[in-house]
């Protein structure tokens, strides 16, 4: 987004009262708070909250009864043909399908709902909907043409047609563009298309493909394609044998010269790597409500077990060191919800620019998760590490969310990249603007006062007052912490880009904190700004949802005071110095002998 | 047959740990899951299996109950009932006047059968389906854990201490759900999205003519007692002993 669209005093705000055009990560980073994107905290539509309530309990007791199967189709590493023939009849390939293709419909948010509640349950099963939904077929939701919907949602929506991603290839995981299968356009207009995939999720059981391929020579850009099971050529591999989410089948997928109709492609050709990257934002919400799935398990099996498990006498939920655990899993937990519901509802309500916050919220959910899975299994010990219980599993489960649909590292020099380039596009619209000046005075003159009166802002202080009037009385102290930090992320992104310029694609420890101090202050804003919309009574749950706002945003100012301390202090140099020397051994040199 | 109507109760959720309120005048609802009563859900089956043997045209599911318990019968309606009355009051509604009101919407409707749950599992009184069928002047098979039909008579088996009895009624009759009588079916999704177009009609106590007159008092709710904690006994000697210690031996 262009900076100078920044100034949101005069856009008209959406009927959902947001700025669809407005991202407000990237405005943190020029020290704007877009409290209208922000305040106050999405609710449900009452009669879509009435669906999605029975939706959820009749999935719950589908699923409750299969409780016990779930550990042996972990040890089978698969799941068997009735469970998915269960998860067609119910409907559940059809969550995200428009209702005129014989789907549900469902809002992202409310997807990203259910998922959770899956995932209460099963992670296995959750990825194979999640999967088919969030990636396997998203393209086509969001770029089909008609024909193509006509011909592939209704049997997508039914689940007689399972749908797989088909991006990652063996030299092209993080680094998606580099891959290399490859189609070749025919004089007919028809493709060749020729590569293998690896680790597709649902491969051994997809019908239906989304394929990513080079359609131009060596370096040339990708095209999507819709790429059936029943076409010559279209091999998937054996299931591979996996840490976790074992059930789910996970495959190669080859291509040998098939031959794919001209209707195949999906999107303009050419526009492969930005379907690709639309398909990922938007999928997002579906693996962060699976995250918050799998903590809400967490919590209810280590609460349990500290109330029952007796040491020394007492009970484990009576000892302090145990009471923190639990307590920072619900924190983790809470705050994860709260941020993934926020993008969920900007995905809704038509944002044209939330992959910042789509990414944030990935990164902290999925990160949440594992910290609460490893402290569940500490709070069992060693019950926690035999197969009889659930922990381990959960923990093996938990374990790819950092890793797939982008790992965090790649993430978060996103995060870190989308804030600067706007205050680097904003900077550079004032050296322009500077220059400009003498060749068309009047707009050259409007570039340099948005930027500098921006600046200004910041610097007098005007224009800070954009959370605390959005929280209660209660809350102050909390929402000072997220404007003053939002000004000191600026000032230094600012500092940080005068001193590296473009050489900071190169800069990643810097970029890793500030991506850090972004993700503390968006999670903790939707923590702040859902907290404030509760209602304020003297229940029980309002009073600790009151704790969470505040041990939260403690952690969070520790954190974002450090990292922004460290950007320009630290021992950066130290740490490559010694990486490089260890990867130069390929070894641990020292010993005590 | 043309018309089955069932009766569909809200209740708390069996699977929720009910809470007694701190004064005691009743059990915490509030914010607690709510669903249809599981007796009555098996009298919905089994109407749902009758119409789609091919035995009833109809089957109208109906509730008493606030505003709330619309959520229950579109969930009945997502079962597969084809439309739903609610008669709708806040109050708090004895088997007697529930009763009352359903033979008034027996009136309205006609209904050859009328399938309620034995129980809900909130109050456990277990009234409601016998004075029906006593207001209504007409036959009754309670406990129901299987039924057939044929030549206007209904023929059913009832799980009794003694084993099984069988018995004949005539139709219209009323009939109530026992456990055993079916396995419930779950809601497909898709279903839920139909049934949001199906007909739900609200009426009032008032439209029906009907005016409560409790039979009864609640004078309090407790929560059961806890359960003391027991004790491991390491063999049969142990047991012995220990129920001797008791005095129950
Ligand atoms: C179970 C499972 C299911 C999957 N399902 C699918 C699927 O359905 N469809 C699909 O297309 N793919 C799928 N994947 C692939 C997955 O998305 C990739 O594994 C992921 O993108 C990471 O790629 P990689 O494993 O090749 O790691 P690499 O790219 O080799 O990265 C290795 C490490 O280096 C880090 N790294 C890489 N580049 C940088 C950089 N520039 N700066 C700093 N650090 C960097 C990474 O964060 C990581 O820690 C699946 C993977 C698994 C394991």
């Amino acid at each position: 987004m262009n900076a100078a669209v920044l100034d949101t005093t005069d856009q008209a705000p959406s009927e959902s009262g947001l700025l669809l055009d407005a991202s407000p990560v990237k405005s943190l980073f020029l020290g704007q708070v877009i409290h209208q994107n922000l305040f106050p905290y999405p609710t449900i539509k009452e009669d879509e909250k009435e669906t999605l309530e029975m939706v959820l309990d009749s999935f719950d007791r589908f699923l409750s009864e299969k409780q016990d199967s779930f550990a042996q189709w972990d040890e089978d590493a698969a799941q068997p043909e009735e469970f998915l023939q269960g998860l067609r009849d119910m409907g559940l390939f059809g969550l995200i399908i428009p209702e005129e293709y014989g789907g549900l419909g469902l809002s992202n948010a409310a997807y990203s709902r259910v998922l959770s509640q899956s995932s209460m349950h099963d992670s296995s099963g959750s990825l194979t909907i999640g999967a088919h939904s969030s990636i396997g077929m998203k393209g086509l939701l969001l770029f089909g043409t008609d024909e193509q919907k006509a011909m592939y949602l209704p049997k997508l929506a039914s689940g007689e047609m399972i749908a797989a991603f088909c991006l990652t290839e063996s030299g092209a995981g993080s680094d998606a563009a580099a891959l290399k299968t490859k189609a070749v356009k025919n004089d007919d207009g028809t493709w060749t298309l020729n590569g293998e995939k690896i680790w597709v999720t649902n491969g051994g059981l997809a019908d239906f493909f989304t394929v990513f391929a080079r359609t131009e020579g060596e370096g040339g850009k990708l095209s999507a394609f819709i790429v059936e099971k029943g076409w010559e050529g279209v091999m998937p591999g054996p299931t591979e044998h996996k840490m976790g989410i074992r059930a789910s089948s996970t495959t190669t997928v080859s291509f040998s010269d098939v031959k794919l109709p001209a209707t195949a492609l999906l999107g303009s050709e050419g526009k492969g790597f930005k379907v690709a990257m639309e398909v990922l934002n938007n999928g997002r919400t579906g693996l962060g409500g699976g995250a918050v799935g799998g903590m809400k398990a967490c919590i209810a099996l280590s609460s349990q077990y500290a109330k029952e498990r007796k040491a020394f006498g007492q009970s484990l939920s009576d000892f302090g060191l145990i009471k923190k655990k639990i307590a920072q899993m619900t924190v983790d937990c809470f705050a994860a919800e709260s941020v993934v519901w926020m993008v969920a509802h900007y995905i809704d309500s038509g944002h044209s620019d939330y992959s910042t916050e789509a990414a944030i919220s990935k990164v902290f959910a999925s990160e949440a998760m594992w910290r609460t899975a490893n402290e569940a299994m500490q709070i069992a010990a060693g019950n926690g590490y035999m197969r009889e219980y659930p922990y381990e599993r959960i923990v093996r489960d938990s374990r790819i969310l950092t890793i797939f649909e982008g790992t965090s590292e790649i993430l978060r020099l996103f995060i870190a990249l989308s804030g600067l380039k706007d205050v680097g596009d904003a900077l550079k619209d004032m050296k322009k603007g500077v220059e400009g000046i003498f060749n068309n005075p009047i707009k050259g003159f409007g570039v340099l006062t948005d930027y500098t009166s921006r600046r200004l802002t910041q610097m007098t202080s005007v224009g800070r007052d954009r959370i605390v009037p959005n929280v209660p009385e209660s809350l102050q102290n909390e929402a000072l912490v997220y404007e003053k930090y939002a000004l000191e992320l600026s000032r230094l992104a600012d500092v940080l880009l005068r001193r590296y310029g473009k050489n900071i694609i190169g800069k990643q420890y810097s970029m890793q904190r500030v991506a850090d101090v972004a993700i503390d202050l968006f999670v903790g804003i939707s923590v702040l700004s859902r907290v404030a919309s509760m209602e304020a009574d003297d229940s029980a749950k309002y009073k600790q949802a009151l704790g969470i706002a505040r041990l939260f945003t403690q952690d969070a100012k520790r954190r974002m005071n450090q990292n922004l301390r460290r950007l320009l202090k630290n021992e950066d140099e130290d740490m490559t110095e010694l990486c490089d020397f260890i990867v130069d051994g390929e070894a641990y040199p020292w010993d005590v002998i | 047959m043309k018309k089955i109507m069932v009766g569909l109760k809200r209740v708390v959720d069996y699977n929720v740990r009910i809470r007694v309120k701190p004064d005691g005048s009743g059990v915490i609802t509030d914010g607690v899951k709510m669903s249809i009563n599981p007796f009555d859900e098996i009298a919905l089956e089994e109407a749902l299996r009758i119409k789609e043997r091919g035995e009833a045209e109809e089957v109208i599911a109906v509730s008493i109950g606030p505003a709330d318990a619309q959520q229950q019968l579109r969930t009945g309606l997502a079962m597969g009932a084809d439309r739903a009355i609610l008669v709708q009051t806040d109050k708090l509604v004895e088997p007697l006047d529930a009763a009352r009101t359903l033979l008034k919407l027996i009136e309205k409707e006609s209904p050859e059968l009328v399938i309620v749950g034995k129980q809900a599992i909130d109050d456990d009184n277990g009234q409601t389906g016998a004075m029906l069928a006593a207001l209504w002047d007409r036959p009754q098979g309670t406990c129901v854990s299987e039924v057939t039909f044929a030549d206007g008579k209904a023929t059913v088996t009832r799980e009794v201490d003694s084993g099984l009895e069988t018995i004949e009624v005539d139709l219209p009759a009323v009939l109530t759900a026992d456990l055993r009588l079916n396995e419930p079916r779950y809601v497909k999704l898709p279903d839920i999205m139909k049934a949001k177009r199906k007909p739900l009609e609200t009426v009032s106590l008032d439209d029906l003519g009907i005016a409560l007159d409790p039979q009864l008092e609640i004078v309090k709710t407790d929560p059961p007692a806890q359960r003391q904690k027991g004790v491991m006994v390491e063999d049969v000697d142990g047991l012995i002993s220990a129920l001797k210690d008791k005095g129950l031996l």
